[in-house]
């Protein structure tokens, strides 16, 4: 074991375990529902047991011992992915999908992951987003590019007003408070016939690029693109500039002061942190993410409905943190992932979907309740690149 | 003006009052003992000047400038740290962490810095680190090695002493300390009395207030005592006169009793 923890730790197997990864990601969207389950089952298995050996551990490390590696493979195989899904219509769309579910979940994560905020409204922050891409593109003949930004700004407000109550509130009554907010926003919508009430507002407007067409069928070198492949690469931009921005956080002093907080908020209070903006922040940013999620889906569907950004939309975003890991980029966006294949597969029998939710929360909580891919130790010699054990004393155990 | 100073400090809870008309004054570079019977009032004295309650009534004042009314993190920015009764160490975070968590204000960088500079922020947060460690090996060099280590997996005294530096990153003014060797054996009661002093060698001009029922302690590290009881200051002045004083021996004789 420890000879393919060193070997995982070169520069070519930094290489191998993204191929490795990528190519399990393909077979996981292509293959039939019964395969691809048994593919997932086999990986996360596989993913658990060599946690017990400590490899994902050693991998994460080899990922940050050959960062520049590390991007520049991840690159180039996630500008191939889209490409690798050709004409298939539906995989390119339920990979659209599961990129969309994966930036919310990064935005949930700062208030359940890092702050322990449980928050069950990211559908309505996500609803939001997708509300104002709709009107602005339907009502007002606007670019649904206004509509993102309409939609930022009006989630840090919603950020705001959700936040504030929940600062003189903690535990199940912050809970409480949030899952009425998301009741509420269900409603209101029902009810205005200007947002479309329980219909919905079909015919939202597609993003384009420069003049480019985001959401049309292209035909390059002789292939029949899926129509879904270039907005992909969009969302994908996305989520590698949003990954960036969460990973950012994470490590520096609003992510740090976020877990104090989570940890104990009178001794963060106590070390000059203020507690009550510093829950906003994380309501706030997490807002953003989740907005943006949400204009995003409202391309894709070209549809938004109350019933998408509903509680039950909430709790799947919710479990998929559970699934994946919290405060762990990786394991959060493997978690959205897994989740989304799983529910985008399980359509056609689209009433077990919530028994399998709940089947998987169970199925969690009882056999890893940290997540796949659980909170790791921050490790800072990958951002800093230096030891930060001065050479001149002694040193026992120079590992860095 | 000393540097902190309390007038009629007061609280009341519920008909109680806890921390009783306190007037107290501590300067630059000293070191001022606060004893007392359990329930005097010592702790609920540190939460009030460090913000978590509100006085009932008096006030405090740091360099001049008053303090009461401010919350805790703003007492802290102004140069007031502290460490606690039973620990309040982030356990399910490692030792830099937590050590880091203590340079929070030191760092300068703003949220658009994080993303758009971040070798601007890499840079803050290597010297800060490094700072830190640099401050805990000063107290244990062996800690260094357990530097990613959870905060709950470290011996009981080491967390001590990293709550210490967690509180020194700051360069605060003012030092609290309440029971600094609570649940420590005798051996390690020393180790802790000859950390708090090389706090002083390395910050001459830190004031220590320090909540300590070990009579050793009290002898050999302050400079002056403070007796709390009932939520009052009955007594202020050297060890050796502590010992002679009626009040004092009364009071920890009736407290025995109760
Ligand atoms: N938040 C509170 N609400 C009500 N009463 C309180 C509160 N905090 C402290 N008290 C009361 O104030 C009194 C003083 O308590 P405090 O903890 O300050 O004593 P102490 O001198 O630190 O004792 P010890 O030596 O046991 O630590 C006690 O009677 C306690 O019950
Ligand atoms: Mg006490």
């Amino acid at each position: 074991m420890d000879g393919f923890k060193k070997s995982l730790d070169t520069a070519l197997g930094v290489i191998l375990c993204n191929i490795v990864i990528a190519v399990l990601v393909h077979l996981i969207i292509v293959m039939e529902f019964v395969p691809s389950m048994i593919i997932m089952v086999a990986v996360v298995g596989i993913i658990l047991v060599l946690d017990r050996f400590g490899v994902v551990n050693a991998m994460f490390d080899a990922f940050i011992h050959h960062k520049a590696v590390a991007i520049i493979s991840g690159v180039i195989l996630l500008i191939a992915s889209p490409i690798s899904l050709g004409s298939q219509n539906y995989a390119a769309h339920i990979t659209t999908t599961a990129i969309i579910y994966m930036i919310a979940c990064l935005g949930l994560n700062f208030q359940m992951g890092s702050t322990d905020m449980t928050n069950f409204a990211p559908a309505a922050f996500m609803g939001v987003g997708a509300y104002s891409v709709a009107l602005c593109t339907v009502k007002l003949g606007w670019s649904p590019w206004v509509g993102i930004l309409i939609g930022i700004l009006l989630s840090v407000l919603f950020g705001l007003v959700m936040g504030l109550p929940t600062l003189k509130t903690k535990g199940y009554y912050l809970s409480l408070v949030t899952m009425a907010m998301q009741l509420a926003f269900t409603q209101v919508i029902n009810i205005m016939p200007a947002l479309g009430g329980s219909n919905g507002i079909p015919g939202v407007g597609r993003f384009t690029l420069f003049g480019l067409e985001l959401y049309k069928r292209y035909t390059v070198a002789g292939i029949r693109f899926a129509p879904q492949i270039p907005y992909m690469f969009m969302c994908l931009a996305f989520l590698v500039g949003l990954t960036y921005v969460a990973m950012r956080v994470y490590y520096s002093k609003s992510g740090l002061s976020l877990n104090t907080i989570a940890q104990d908020d009178i001794a963060a209070n106590c070390m000059g942190i203020n507690v009550s903006r510093q829950k906003l922040f994380a309501f706030v940013i997490g807002g953003i993410f989740c907005s943006i999620a949400g204009s995003l889906f409202a391309g894709l569907d070209s549809y938004v409905g109350p019933e998408t950004y509903s509680f039950s939309k909430s709790l799947m975003l919710i479990c998929m943190l559970i699934l994946g890991g919290m405060d762990n980029s990786i394991g959060i966006i493997a978690g959205a992932f897994l989740l989304t294949i799983i529910s985008e597969k399980l359509r056609d029998v689209a009433d077990f979907q919530q028994l399998v939710y709940g089947l998987i929360l169970v199925i969690m909580l009882i056999v890893r309740p940290n997540g796949i891919i659980p909170k790791r130790v921050r490790n800072y010699c990958g951002i800093t690149k230096r030891s930060v054990v001065r050479p001149a004393e002694p040193q026992k155990n120079p590992a860095e | 003006m000393a540097l902190l100073q309390t007038n009629a400090l007061s609280i009341n809870f519920g008909g109680l009052w806890a921390v009783d008309k306190v007037d107290f004054e501590i300067d630059n570079g000293q070191i001022v003992g606060l004893i007392g019977p359990n329930g005097s009032g010592k702790t609920t004295f540190l939460n009030i000047v460090s913000g978590i309650y509100k006085a009932t009534q008096g006030d405090a004042h740091l360099a001049g400038e008053e303090i009461t009314g401010l919350r805790p993190f703003e007492v802290y920015q102004k140069g007031i740290a502290r460490t606690y009764q039973s620990s309040r160490l982030c356990w399910d975070l490692s030792v830099v962490d937590n050590l880091l968590v203590g340079t929070y204000t030191s760092q300068t960088y703003t949220l658009l810095d994080t993303i758009f500079r971040p070798k601007k922020v890499n840079n803050e947060i290597y010297d800060n680190l490094q700072a830190s460690l640099d401050m805990l090996s000063y107290f244990n060099p062996g800690l260094i090695d357990r530097r990613y280590d959870l905060a709950k997996n470290i011996p009981h005294i080491d967390r001590r002493r990293i709550e210490i530096t967690r509180a020194l990153m700051s360069k605060p003014k003012v030092l609290l300390l309440d029971e600094p060797t609570a649940g420590l054996n005798d051996e390690e009661t020393m180790t802790m009395m000859n950390d708090i002093r090389k706090i002083k060698e390395k910050m001459q001009n830190i004031a220590i207030i320090i909540i300590e029922h070990d009579m050793k302690v009290m002898e050999e590290v302050p400079e002056r005592i403070v007796v709390f009881n009932a939520g009052a200051k009955i007594f202020e002045g050297v060890y050796k006169d502590m010992l002679q004083d009626k009040g004092v021996v009364d009071a920890y004789i009736g407290g025995a009793d109760a």
